[in-house]
């Protein structure tokens, strides 16, 4: 049960407000407990009080307000913020970048890069996708509004770093409708930046145009240099409602951004969203106070030393027992987490239903609703590695990106754990607790003693899942049937125990057995206490009654020491 | 420790037991005998009509017994003196407010009940027979009891007198009293006179006898803390300091002597009883004075 207070515009709510109703004991209790204070009777009581002058008691009122502010606590307070978002309603941009070893003639790649994270910079209400392409089209980022972590991800690509040798100009622009989120229903823009002509010939112009079309997808495409056809990506821009744009300079590329800029100007459809902040250990500390304040007044009251260490042993357990309350002046996260996911061909082999692959994603998925709030990233592996999502906080779009992972793509042969380690680790960068989650069947490759130094001087924690069984299969060729060795004998795929022992040597945990339920919940609950002091602060109601300690228990502590404070000062009323 | 007693509902404050009616009676007898032996005249007894001698006149006395002729020959005032022998009714007025209850460990009622008791024993052994009222506004309780036991059932109607949540305003007493008394009579009133008083309508009529209790803490409080007025019910949580306590002794000690001027004015005797001293001394020394 939930209050929230915003309809009648007050920025207030409580997770449990029942406990709100137990203050209504304390006037019952004002009225017909006993005091173990001395009363005096007096006879002159009027001439007194007038000598005395006219003073309110404090005290009930104080024991009032403290009652009220713990109970308050104990009800689960939360701050209902309302921020500005203006992201999730702004457009999605597709931004295309050509990254084959042409690109770094005359630092092309690196002016680009560099305009392009200004460009990124000034569309703070946009989600941006990015893809990259060279021998191949690879999505580097789906459409995300965690600018940051795109910027740290454009800073991490390099030429070639999905082949440099071809262009695949027109498979990227095949490819780009899929950067858009289902659902989006704006203006589907793209901007294209390429210094060269489609050389891979995996996908006709004709075929990418009809599709970009077909999806509403208006391209505007930059030439840089002096190599690529300008009637082809004039072509492109016009049949899709875009501009063409040439930058013979380097230094044009920014003016051409700026004018894309003020073309494609979002509206400002910013949406009021909600911040819940819990306020538990404000009015604790209000508490704290009155409490302190009551005994200074009742200080000549008997046994006023044993009220006051039983109040604040209330108010204390209170507070150790509550979350910590996290605002916008949270530091922000220190952990983080790189998924490194088995993309190999033996991630085909069927000893795990479907296969190991669709085993791993649909386990991940899973994972990923046990985690906290905290930076992940996606990071695909077979001979090489690929950035799949850059660490962010967006679960949504990890989620995104996971529902549409190139699975029919080609990819480098062979499986390289080491190599994805290596590149997980470089990606965690800013983050000072690296955490690494490697799904795989573990290749051949003995990793142990190659991988660990790694993990030990970059201070990274290693989470292993094992996608295979120890028994094994056969992995499926790409033509139909299992592959072979170089003998003819069918190539059996089995798990590579050296990463769990890896995982387990560096800190964190692997289980044996990747169809062991219980084991699966260890390694949720594992990294989820590597993340947790990740948690995000933007948090929802219903995470908050979920991270808020239960009133019935913090309740019953700390009504326990005011019972027992309250003995002490209410047993017999004393006359005299 | 009990924990329902936290909900019990709150309690009245009871008058605290009085001393054995036997010790008391035996008390009051020897401090008081020595008035009552002898050839002494009552000293519960009115003034007569009996001439008995001219004297001179002193402070004090009485304006309308001047001997004007006696005095004009003289050349000095002289006073007209009367044989103390005319019988008056003795009427015992007890104020029985709520503020009786105070006093630690000796309440007022508990001195207010020794002298009522004490002075009701005195007059049935002199032969009179006094009438008792104990005021409390809106439940007056009325005695005129003849017969020997009456002492004894003064004492046993005080020992469970409800004082708490009573106010007895000595003005509602004086109206009782000035609308019953027909007779001339001798009215001791028994109380702790914290309000103005006048008293001119029953001293044109009566002679009046003004015992005041109090405690020592009404005429001097000490203690910060939570007070409460038995009579309202209501507490106050005071801070004393010594400003504060200065300011009261300073209101009280004008309330007395504004009193004590207006009962001077009318010829009243008066006396003082604490409750942490022995009553008897006192009023001995108040009925021997008024002899």
């Amino acid at each position: 049960m939930s209050l929230s207070l915003l309809n009648g515009n007050w920025p207030v709510g409580f997770t449990y407000p029942w406990v709100l109703l137990l203050w209504l004991l304390y006037p019952l209790c004002l009225r017909f407990c006993r005091r173990q204070e001395t009363v005096r009777n007096f006879g002159n009581l009027a001439m007194l009080k007038n000598s005395a002058g006219r003073r309110i008691d404090p005290v009930p009122w104080l024991g009032g307000l403290a009652l009220l502010l713990i109970l308050t606590s104990l009800a689960g307070p939360y701050g209902i913020r309302s921020v500005q978002k203006s992201v999730i309603q702004g457009r999605e941009i597709a931004l295309l970048l050509d990254a084959s070893n042409s690109m770094s003639d005359e630092k092309r790649f690196d002016e680009a890069r560099k305009i392009l994270a200004d460009f990124i910079r000034s569309r703070k209400s946009d989600r941006l996708a990015l893809e990259v392409f060279g021998d191949r089209a690879a999505l580097a980022s789906a459409a995300t509004a965690d600018h940051e972590a795109l910027l740290r991800l454009l800073d991490a690509l390099r030429p070639g770093v999905v082949g440099g040798r071809e262009t695949a100009l027109y498979e990227a622009l095949f490819r780009t409708p899929e950067l858009f989120e289902k659902e989006y229903r704006g203006p589907k823009v793209a901007i294209l930046l390429t210094d060269g002509i489609d050389t891979a010939g995996s996908v006709p112009l004709k075929a990418a145009l009809l599709r970009l079309h077909r999806h509403g997808v208006r391209v505007y495409a930059i030439g840089i240099g002096e190599d690529y056809r300008t009637e082809t990506l004039r072509r492109v821009a016009e049949e899709t409602g875009g501009r063409f744009f040439a930058a013979t300079r380097p230094k044009d590329l920014k003016e051409i951004y700026h004018r894309i800029d003020t073309l494609e100007r979002s509206p400002l459809q910013s949406r009021r969203q909600l911040v819940h902040l819990p306020l538990q250990r404000y009015t604790l500390f209000g508490a704290a106070f009155a409490l302190l304040l009551l005994l200074w007044f009742e200080r000549n009251a008997p046994k006023g030393r044993w009220i006051l260490l039983l109040s604040f042993l209330s108010i204390g357990a209170s507070l150790a027992t509550a979350p910590a309350p996290r605002g916008d002046e949270t530091p922000p996260s220190k952990a983080a987490l790189m998924i490194l996911l088995d993309l190999s061909r033996s991630m085909h082999s069927h000893d795990l239903p479907p296969d190991r692959l669709h085993w791993s994603i649909e386990r991940l998925k899973r994972l990923l609703q046990k985690l906290p709030s905290a930076p992940i990233g996606l990071l695909g592996f077979s001979g090489e590695s690929y950035l799949i999502a850059p660490p962010s906080a967006n679960r949504e779009t990890l989620e995104w990106t996971l529902d549409h992972l190139p699975l029919d793509q080609r990819l480098a042969p062979g499986s390289d754990p080491l190599e994805a380690i290596r590149s997980g680790i470089e990606m965690l960068g800013p983050w000072s607790r690296r955490n690494l989650l490697l799904i795989s069947d573990g290749g051949n490759a003995p990793l142990l003693r190659s991988a660990l130094p790694l993990l030990h001087e970059s201070n990274t924690t290693l989470f292993a899942y094992p996608a295979a069984t120890p028994r094994g299969a056969p992995v499926p060729a790409e033509g139909g049937g299992y592959l072979q060795d170089a003998s003819g004998a069918v190539v059996i795929s089995r798990l590579n125990p050296s990463i769990i022992e890896l995982a387990r040597q560096s800190g964190g945990f692997a289980p044996s057995d990747p169809t062991d339920v219980g084991a699966f919940e260890r390694l949720a609950s594992s990294l989820g206490q590597a993340l947790k002091s990740a948690a995000h602060p933007e948090r929802n109601a219903s995470e908050l009654a979920e991270n808020f300690l239960a009133p019935w228990r913090a309740l019953g502590l700390a009504a326990a020491f005011l019972l027992l404070a309250a003995l002490f000062r209410f047993p017999v009323k004393e006359m005299r | 420790m009990r924990p329902l007693e936290l909900f019990k509902g709150s309690f009245g404050s009871e008058p605290q037991p009085l001393p054995p009616y036997e010790t008391l009676i035996l008390q009051s007898r020897r401090a008081l005998s020595p008035l009552l032996t002898g050839e002494h005249d009552t000293p519960l007894a009115g003034e007569g009509l009996e001439f008995l001698e001219i004297d001179d006149y002193t402070p004090g006395d009485d304006v309308r017994r001047i001997n004007w002729r006696a005095s004009a020959r003289s050349a000095h005032p002289v006073v007209n003196r009367f044989a103390r022998r005319r019988r008056l009714e003795v009427w015992l007025v007890y104020l029985a407010g709520g503020g009786m209850l105070c006093g630690d460990p000796i309440s007022k009622h508990r001195v207010a009940s020794t002298l009522l008791v004490a002075l009701s024993d005195a007059a049935h052994r002199m032969g009179d027979t006094p009438r008792v009222l104990l005021y409390r506004k809106g439940a007056e309780s009325f005695l005129a009891d003849a017969s020997r036991y009456a002492p004894r059932r003064l004492y046993e109607q005080l020992s469970t007198l409800v004082l708490e949540g009573h106010h007895a305003p000595i003005q509602g007493a004086v109206e009782w009293l000035q609308n019953r008394l027909r007779r001339r009579s001798l009215i001791v009133l028994v109380g702790d006179f914290f309000e103005p008083m006048d008293l001119s309508p029953l001293a044109a009529r009566h002679e009046l006898l003004a015992l005041q209790v109090r405690t020592p803490e009404e005429i001097d409080p000490v203690d910060s803390g939570l007070y409460r007025d038995p009579a309202s019910r209501r507490e106050s949580r005071l801070a004393l300091d010594p400003l504060r306590r200065q300011r009261y002794k300073k209101a009280l000690q004008n309330l007395d002597r504004d009193n004590r001027v207006h009962l001077d004015s009318l010829g009243i005797p008066q006396g003082r009883f604490l409750t942490d001293e022995d009553p008897f001394p006192a009023l001995a020394a108040l009925l021997g004075a008024r002899r």
